[in-house]
């Protein structure tokens, strides 16, 4: 189904670069109408998504390009991340285990945790070149 | 900058993070949160003025809190906002690092037992 508006970043998985997701996803969220109590789950979630990419997608000292678009739908709205990497299912990969104490911990590993929390369907597809993860949400009210 | 340290008696350090500790915010704070890591032994980590977290900024408080408590110190978080608190539990953040929402039992938590 077409979405009711749409709107759509280009960026690099540079850091600096990666900074303007948040403030397009603010300005978007708020053309398509979407509820500030959607806000923050969306920020994390494409927080994840875009580092994920970061870090699996692109070497460090080569980033490459990503494209974040938002969808309004009916019921909710979706954000899609597509990069240009090598082939990589974010939603195949099994969230670490919790650690029994801080002294176990390792940091990071909580990307996909915390995406299936704030997401109502998260999907992966590889098409053609490019990885493409899709994430939606709920339609909440303030 | 998103953070302060301050020193309270008790050789207790609080260090006030602030405002959005997004994938930029993550970056500035990783140098200071390394120096207090390495330096200090009794924590507060202020979250009370922290608008944004996700796993960037997760990551900076478990080594922060991995390199202290290996070294016999404590550190607690005190007052995250509710939707920084949300993305610590769902992360299982907290069961790691003690959460306190007052300020001098997040104090007292972490000065060294007498003795």
């Amino acid at each position: 189904m077409p979405g009711l508006a749409d709107a759509e970043l280009r960026v690099t998985s540079a850091i600096a670069d990666l900074a303007r997701l948040y403030p397009w996803l603010d300005h978007a969220a708020a053309e398509a109408g979407l509820s500030s109590a959607m806000l923050n789950g969306m920020q994390v979630a494409l927080e994840e998504a875009a580092a994920n990419v970061a870090t699996h997608a692109y070497p460090t000292d080569a980033p490459g390009p990503i494209t974040v678009r938002l969808t309004r739908l009916p019921n909710g709205a979706s954000l899609t991340v597509e990069d240009e990497g090598p082939p990589f299912d974010p939603t195949a990969t099994t969230p670490r285990a919790r650690a029994a104490s801080i002294l176990d911990a390792e940091p990071g590993g909580h990307g996909l945790t915390l995406i299936r929390h704030y997401c109502r369907s998260v999907s992966y597809e590889r098409d053609g070149r490019r990885n493409r993860l899709t994430m939606s949400f709920a339609l909440l009210a303030d | 900058m998103p953070i302060a340290i301050e020193d309270l008696p008790g050789d207790v350090t609080k260090l006030v993070l602030s405002g959005r500790i997004d994938i930029a915010g993550a970056q500035e704070i990783d140098m200071p949160m390394n120096v207090v890591a390495g330096s200090r032994r009794a924590v507060v980590i202020d979250l009370s003025a922290v608008e944004f977290m996700a796993s960037m900024g997760l990551r900076h408080l478990v080594v922060c809190a991995k390199s202290i408590f290996s070294k016999r110190g404590k550190v607690v978080l005190l007052s995250p906002q509710a939707p920084v608190e949300e993305v610590i539990r769902v992360s299982g953040i907290d069961t790691l690092i003690p959460v306190h929402t007052d300020e001098a039992e997040a104090v007292a938590a972490v000065q060294p037992t007498p003795g």
